[in-house]
């Protein structure tokens, strides 16, 4: 499986869960639950596929790691600036998990999944 | 002048006869080490005009026998071809008795020099995996080296390895009698020490269990507890509990490596558990701290 | 492994073959040419003189005197009844008919001389060491006696030779060295090894290995040259390189 296909399941699956987290953390969105989950995947997917395309390109754990962060960091401000459309902003619960999710998500692209472009190493 | 008494003449036609190896062939230049088996100088060889190291053995041959033998020794160190053995390139015996041999003049640094340099560990333990590769190289041929020690192993500039001396032991042997103690306590097996006959590999990885130990706890820190369990396995005093070949012993170093278990050291579960974990540390951190903030979250939500 | 090598060509030294253009000593000893012929004499007394005295007191217990008077009176018998032009290569190496000339001579030699002890005179005979080679000797016993005393010869013209080289090129360590290694005389000790010799002389080991190795080639080379002196041909002067230096070439 090649790293970006790799980090759009991994981005998708966390993003799934990350979302549903929502109803522990505030519970009074449960009604909007059905679209944070939506949210939450596509942010993870294309976090992942981001993650996963640098990762074909850069071999470093450190980097990987860090890209994966920045990423989710400015795909979760993205979405908590949306709002809940009631004027709610959840910034500090959106991002930071946010950004801990991409990092994961750049920590296993890094270690896992088929480079392809890449040369083989003697 | 007194004429040339009847033992001198015998002595001298006999010199001026000997096909002249040391002499014509090597022009010795200096003298670079010397230790238990002998002398080791720097020498010119004339016909191919390149600079060898010249080994002069402290035996001394007294009978045909006994050079005859140190001929077929040498033919056989001499087979052995591998990346990381240094080649014997020429043996002969001097005017005077003693045998020597010829072998590429290898520069580098010393395994012990290394043992104690601030080289990462890592590191060092991939120069004493190829040093295992050589020794289980020259045991499926059938030669065993009995003096392995860091002073006989050189790390090149390009991070080649080279183990010098393989063989000579036997060349030794060959030169004098069966018998002969050869090689160096602190690395020698106890059945190498006590003059047994019948060594086999494992004095060798003896040997080998010694030089991990240095390398493992060189440069002042203590050895971790694999590597220590390794060493002390292939240096048990029985050989029948050590490692059975160089590729076993080496087997399990490349497990330490790759952080999974080594075959010296069994594990219970929470030290597997500890090791799995270590392994997988930055994911645990990672996924640790995700689920940390979201517990944070959710508490601030709480409150 | 050494590499192989072709004795004969090391025999030749540095692929210098025999000169055919000189004249071997025997050739020059029946050469009508005055100069010539002296030449040729003085070449084989220098080459056979010594074994030959060397072997008249063995075999004949005769004194110094008497061995060396010997000598000469059969080296100038032989050139001046041409003994040596009757030498006949195919029969045997020129030191062996030699041997047999001084055998012959000695014989007779004795037997005058009995006739003398019996009653034609007194002849005091001297015996001082205590002959190898009695009448009960096998012949093969005094060849290799006679082989013995022309091998000792031959390497101390050598020797001599290579001292005066040393002397001459200031490489009196090389011959030192020499002198007290391979010229050691076994029954006055053990050998100097090569470590206490180096010692002895302030030297590096290396040099004392270099330098002995040097004078052996020198003297190599100047024994050669003696042999090339008094041979009768090629294939004698490679056979008595042979006989002296072995198998081994030189």
């Amino acid at each position: 499986m090649s790293k970006p296909l790799f980090g759009l399941l991994l981005g998708g699956l966390l993003g799934i869960f990350d979302g549903l987290s929502a109803l522990l953390s505030a519970p009074e969105v449960k009604p909007e639950i059905v679209g944070i989950v939506i949210g939450s995947t596509i942010k993870g997917v294309i976090t992942g596929v981001l993650v996963g395309l640098i990762a074909r390109k850069l071999r470093s754990l450190p980097l990987g790691i860090l890209f994966g962060l920045l990423i989710g960091l400015v795909l979760a401000y993205i979405v908590a600036a949306l709002g809940d459309g009631k004027g709610h902003h959840y910034y500090w619960e959106i991002m930071l998990p946010g950004s801990l999710l991409g990092a994961i998500v750049g920590y296993a692209t890094q270690r896992y999944g088929r480079a392809g472009n890449q040369t083989a190493r003697a | 002048m007194s004429g040339i008494s009847d033992g001198a003449l015998e002595h001298l036609r006999a010199a001026l006869s000997a096909t002249p190896e040391a002499g014509v062939r090597y022009e010795l230049v200096r003298e670079i080490g010397r230790g238990g088996m002998g002398v080791v100088y720097l020498a010119r060889d004339r016909e191919l005009e390149r600079e060898v190291a010249l080994k002069v053995l402290a035996a001394s041959l007294s009978t045909k026998e006994a050079g005859e033998r140190l001929r077929r020794e040498a033919r056989i160190a001499a087979g052995l071809e591998h990346p990381g053995i240094v080649p014997v390139h020429d043996v002969g015996v001097l005017p005077d008795g003693r045998p020597f041999y010829v072998m590429k003049h290898v520069t580098g640094a010393r395994l012990d020099e290394i043992a104690r340099s601030p080289m990462p560990l890592r590191a060092k333990l991939d120069v004493f995996l190829r040093v295992c590769e050589a020794t289980g190289y020259a045991h499926a041929r059938g030669v065993l080296h009995r003096d392995l020690k860091p002073e006989n192993v050189r790390v090149g500039g390009f991070g080649e390895v080279l183990v010098l001396d393989f063989g000579v032991a036997k060349l030794m042997e060959a030169a004098e009698r069966a018998g002969t103690v050869v090689g160096t306590p602190g690395f020698m097996a106890p059945e190498q020490a006590r003059g047994e006959s019948d060594l086999d590999a494992r004095a060798d990885i003896h040997a080998l269990g010694a030089i991990l130990r240095e390398l493992s706890s060189g440069g002042g820190q203590s050895a971790p507890r694999a590597l220590a369990a390794i060493a002390r396995k292939a240096m048990a005093q029985s050989r029948e509990e050590r490692y059975a070949s160089a590729e076993s012993l080496a087997s399990d170093v490349r497990a330490y490596l790759a952080d999974d278990p080594v075959s010296a050291l069994p594990e219970n579960f929470a030290r597997r558990m500890a090791r799995i974990a270590y392994r997988h540390r930055v994911a645990l951190a990672l996924v640790g701290g995700y689920l940390l903030l979201r517990l944070v979250v959710l508490f601030a939500a709480k409150t | 492994m050494p590499l192989p090598r072709d004795p004969d060509t090391r025999l030749g030294g540095s692929g210098r073959a025999f000169p055919v253009t000189r004249h071997s000593a025997i050739a020059a000893a029946k050469s009508s040419d005055p100069k010539e012929r002296t030449a040729g004499h003085e070449a084989l007394i220098r080459a056979y003189w010594k074994p030959c005295y060397a072997y008249a007191r063995m075999r004949w217990r005769m004194s110094n005197e008497d061995a060396k008077e010997l000598a000469q009176e059969f080296f100038t018998q032989a050139f001046a009844e041409e003994l040596f032009a009757r030498y006949d290569p195919s029969r045997g190496r020129f030191q062996s008919f030699l041997r047999g000339c001084l055998e012959l001579h000695g014989r007779k030699q004795r037997e005058r001389e009995g006739r003398l002890v019996r009653g034609e005179g007194t002849r005091a005979v001297e015996i001082e060491t205590a002959g190898e080679l009695s009448d009960a000797a096998s012949e093969e016993e005094r060849e290799s006696v006679f082989q013995r005393e022309w091998r000792r010869h031959v390497l101390e013209l050598g020797v001599e030779a290579l001292r005066a080289q040393c002397a001459a090129e200031g490489k009196t360590n090389a011959f030192t060295l020499l002198e007290r290694y391979d010229l050691h005389d076994p029954t006055r000790g053990p050998r100097p090894s090569y470590a206490e010799l180096a010692r002895e002389l302030s030297l590096p080991e290396t040099t004392v290995t270099n330098q002995l190795h040097w004078a052996r080639g020198a003297l190599r080379e100047l024994v050669r040259l003696e042999l090339e002196r008094a041979a009768s041909s090629e294939d004698e002067w490679r056979a008595d390189a042979r006989s002296l230096f072995g198998d081994g070439g030189a």
